[in-house]
């Protein structure tokens, strides 16, 4: 399957279609993390990270496809890796195999560091909160919907809950960035 | 808490881009550091929320992953050792075999064979006619006219199949006449098709017919034809489906014959009349068989004859050549609006036609883009037209001047940079042969269609020609050409095309192709010709038109110019209590005079003239137009009775106002254009002080002359003549120019889908829908 087909079926929704195509770089991760001095289960976590990575970056409004996918999983790996074992700063590209050259992969491996704090304090709500907003800010649904699926009496309930949890997790977001501030 | 929930609300909003007033948000911010930080970790924070989503789906994916990956080494260890097993079972088994042993396979072949017949029959109850008729027409391909046999010795079919009774039993014998005929009237002359309500296709090629003498019909002619294609209007009209002692499958049942002046007509024995009968079950087996009447008035059928096999043509009219959502694009935004909404209904009056454009009109904007493609371009000097600011920056793309408005969405909209010379398939070529003479060639084939769509985002016309260049080869052949020009997707492309094994040909396509061939290549020359020259007529005209502009812009300036100094020299004039007013313009370069005072005490001083009766003369002109917002063009004159120069009153709005400082006479004349027609209004004598209300009435341009240069003097009468007439010139052209920009938008809009290698094309669909917004909207804002 082309990047572009793959692309595509990032943009019609069909996430797990497309992430299941990606799993195909597994081998050449697994890999790379062993060569690195990882074990398997640093390969796993590292790989869905970078998944998760790309999905962002080619979720955002300016996103041109200038290198192939697969090098940017590779780049985006080994990157944070690599900020894991706090060994290195962020490697040069240069080694790559020809496959991809670019640097927006070490861009997104900062950005998406900063997203690690949040969801701790996303992780600190209950359970139904981090339903309504997965349900209201990843799958876009309507209030009417959440509150009928998870059955609030009304929409106005639902949107009430919502800043609710967005409430209990922003002071937890807030501690937590303290706490950063002070190390 | 309240209140803090509506303040995460007001900063939800901001962060989801619904917010509507968010200049006054973002000044908040920039004073506020609190809410900076806030903005900053709800971003963070809903980032937080879709990342923790995407975790668990990845997680779930890389677990069905390593699962099915499992299973498959699972599966193939399973299977190796089985395969071993079996081995060492067989060399174990094979020392001591049973002499008999061999037979039992072949038992259980025999019984497998003896229920087959079972399942075959469990089969046929539901789909009687089909299986029956089909192992009988394999056997018997062509079958020979059986005597006519009377009813009763139709039998039932042998078969244990059971049989409704209205499958084999006439009851009916004549009741095809219930059927009704249609007629069709055709020309001898001509190559006709006809398409019947069932969906029936006759291909009648002209002189396809001749009379009982033998001579060729040469003029019109009837067709008659009855037809019975639904299952249920054969069992209605009694028709049966069954030839001889055979049951048939049927897709269809028709009669047709030709008809002129009463008498029926034979098909000569050198036509090729085809007929296509749309299909209603899978079954590629089909025949076509003759119908016998027989004595009993019943039909039978007979005579099987096997489908032809051509390639299947459609009329040039009925395919779409143009790029991918071209015509789409095209009708939605053929109503792009230009400046205001009444030059958008000048636009659609004037090049567009109804709701959906015509083909005519989609062909000339789609060839118009011929121009992106060509070699050499005459460059135009941009200049302005009077409704225009100077600009030198004006871009310009196809043979259309961008006038000043381009210029402006050039600067604002921050379009990305057009290519000069656009790598695409040329119009001309795709022109040169979507016409009904290509009809019956390769090229006029959904297969064909398909490939264009795919040629196009080739962006490589060498492409086309491969088709183009070999009308009398095969589609097949044509794919394997142009996959070897193409690399990666596209080559992939055209090799699945290839794959689809297209070897048939069209009927009679060899015979013309020469012909055809000269025919594309002359009407490729004919459009180039056309299109150089439609261009550089038009290059020209606009040249001519901005020089003329100019001309007349200058020209106006200068008296304008002229007559402001005139006027000013009036209004210092008129500080003076003297008449009568001076008869020539008056140089405002005085010479310098004095006025001496004494000074006897320090401190401020004050040099002044008491001018209070003067001052008082000073007074106020306003007229307030109705609707002043339809009008193009709207001009209000003050004509000040005895002098030689006429006041332009200050615009605001739908407000003129003009300071009289002098104690004349006015006469008012307001002048309004709307679509180049004059409309106007006056008054004799105008009062200050007081709002007068001008509502203006449609005039004439002769009435307006008559009316403000009565009783002024030459001087005054021509000037003032000069300065409608100016009005009228700049009206015309405001109009010209809105027409020119809605094309011009238009074929911004297109331009990236008509050539799908440009770098328009290849930002990312909501950027490009983007952009069409902002043409659309930088268009309808003034």
């Amino acid at each position: 399957m082309t990047d572009e087909q793959i692309i595509r079926l990032f943009r019609e929704g069909k996430r797990e279609k497309a992430f299941g195509k990606l799993y195909g770089q597994w081998p050449k991760i697994n890999r790379l993390i062993r060569q690195q001095g990882g074990n398997r289960d640093d390969a796993k976590d590292i790989f869905q990270e970078a998944l998760i990575v790309l999905y962002n970056r080619l979720e955002s409004q300016d996103f041109i496809l200038t290198g192939s996918l697969n090098g940017f999983i590779y780049q985006t790996s080994r990157n944070l890796y690599l900020k894991k074992t706090k060994k290195d700063s962020l490697s040069p590209v240069s080694t790559l195999d020809n496959e991809y050259v670019g640097e927006w992969a070490e861009e997104e491996t900062h950005a998406h560091t900063q997203t690690g704090l949040a969801e701790k304090a996303l992780e600190k709500l209950a359970e139904k909160c981090r339903e309504i907003l997965q349900f209201f800010y990843m799958e876009k649904r309507s209030m009417e919907w959440i509150a009928e699926r998870l059955g609030l009496k009304s929409e106005q309930a639902a949107k009430t809950q919502k800043y609710k949890c967005l409430e209990v997790a922003r002071n937890e977001y807030q501690i937590l960035l303290g706490k950063e501030d002070l190390v | 808490m309240r209140n803090e929930l509506e303040y995460l609300a007001e900063i939800e909003s901001y962060v989801l881009g619904n917010m509507r007033d968010k200049a006054s948000f973002e000044q908040k911010m920039a004073s506020s550091t609190q809410l900076q930080q806030d903005v900053m970790m709800l971003k963070g924070l809903i980032q937080g929320i879709k990342v923790q989503a995407l975790r668990s789906e990845v997680q779930s994916v890389q677990q069905s992953y390593f699962i099915t990956k499992t299973v498959s080494w699972i599966g193939v260890a399973v299977v190796a050792t089985a395969i071993v097993l079996g081995l060492i079972y067989q060399m174990v088994n094979k020392s001591d075999a049973d002499p008999n042993a061999s037979n039992k396979p072949t038992e259980n072949t025999i019984h497998q064979s003896a229920t087959s017949p079972q399942k075959s029959v469990a089969m046929i109850d539901t789909s009687v006619v089909l299986s029956t008729k089909k192992s009988q027409v394999d056997k018997q391909p062509v079958r020979k006219q059986v005597p006519i046999a009377p009813e009763k010795e139709i039998d039932k079919p042998t078969t244990a199949i059971d049989v409704p009774e209205e499958l084999y039993q006439p009851k009916y014998p004549i009741a095809d006449s219930a059927l009704p005929y249609q007629y069709y009237q055709l020309a001898g002359n001509k190559n006709e098709v006809i398409e019947t309500p069932s969906g029936i296709i006759f291909s009648i090629p002209r002189n396809s017919f001749m009379d009982a003498a033998g001579n060729k019909i040469d003029d019109a002619y009837q067709l008659q034809i009855k037809e019975a294609i639904q299952f249920s209007d054969i069992m209605k009209a009694g028709l049966s489906t069954w030839s001889a002692n055979e049951l048939l499958e049927t897709s269809g049942m028709f009669f047709f014959n030709a008809i002129k002046d009463g008498k029926d007509l034979r098909i000569s024995p050198d036509a090729n009349i085809t007929v296509s009968i749309p299909k209603l079950q899978a079954a590629n087996d089909m025949q076509l068989f003759d119908g016998v009447r027989k004595t009993n008035g019943e039909i039978d059928w007979v005579n099987p004859q096997p489908q032809i096999q051509y390639l299947q043509t459609v009329s040039m009219n009925q395919l779409d050549f143009y790029p991918p959502a071209f015509e789409k694009i095209l009708n939605e935004f053929s109503g792009i609006p230009t400046p205001d909404i009444r030059m958008d209904r000048q636009i659609r009056d004037s090049v567009i036609a109804q709701d959906k454009v015509s083909k005519a009109y989609a062909d000339s904007v789609y060839l118009s883009f011929a121009e992106d493609i060509g070699k050499e371009k005459k460059k135009l000097q941009e200049t302005n037209n009077v409704t225009g600011a100077k600009n030198k920056n004006t871009w310009r793309r196809g043979g259309v001047r961008r006038d000043y408005l381009g210029f402006f969405i050039h600067l604002f909209a921050r379009r990305p940079k057009v290519d000069k010379y656009q790598r695409g398939v040329n119009p001309i070529t795709v022109l040169s042969f979507w016409r009904t003479e290509f009809n019956g060639t390769i090229l006029a084939t959904r297969a064909f269609e398909e490939r264009m769509k795919n040629i196009h985002y080739t962006c490589n016309e060498d492409v086309l020609r491969c088709y183009t260049d070999n009308m009398d080869k095969t589609i097949q052949y044509c794919d394997s050409l142009a996959a070897s020009k193409l690399t990666g997707v596209s080559k992939e492309n055209f090799l699945r095309f290839y794959e689809q094994k297209l070897t048939l040909r069209p009927i009679d396509s060899t015979s013309t192709t020469p012909e055809l061939m000269a025919l594309f290549a002359q009407k490729q020359q004919e459009l180039n010709e056309l299109f150089k020259r439609t261009s550089l007529a038009t290059l020209e005209k606009i040249e001519q038109e901005n020089q003329e502009a100019n001309r007349r812009t200058a020209e106006h300036n200068s008296q304008e110019s002229q007559r402001l100094r005139y006027n000013n020299s009036l209004v210092g004039l008129s500080r003076l209590p003297a008449f009568p007013w001076p008869v020539l313009p008056v140089s405002p370069v005085a010479t310098r005079n004095y006025n001496t005072f004494r000074v006897s005490s320090p401190g401020w001083k004050n040099a002044d003239a008491i001018r209070l009766e003067q001052m008082m003369q000073a007074r106020t002109f306003k007229v307030r137009v109705d609707s002043a917002s339809k009008f193009d063009i709207l001009e209000a004159y003050l004509i000040p009775d005895g002098q030689l120069s006429f006041i332009r009153m200050t615009r605001n709005g739908n407000e003129f106002t003009y300071i009289a400082n002098n104690p004349a006479d006015y006469k008012l004349a307001v002048v309004g254009y709307q679509q180049e027609m004059p409309f106007t209004y006056s008054q004799s004598n105008a009062s200050s002080g007081n709002n007068i209300k001008a509502s203006l009435s449609p005039s004439s341009e002769q009435e307006i002359k008559d009316f403000v240069s009565a009783g002024a003097s030459q001087k005054l009468s021509d000037d003032i003549l000069a300065e409608l007439d100016f009005l009228s010139f700049k009206a015309n052209d405001a109009k010209k120019a809105t027409v020119r920009k809605g094309i011009e938008n238009l074929r911004m809009i297109l331009l990236p889908y008509v050539f799908p290698c440009s770098q328009q094309a290849k930002l990312p669909p909501e950027k490009r829908k983007e952009q069409e917004k902002r043409i659309v909207s930088s268009a309808a804002v003034r």
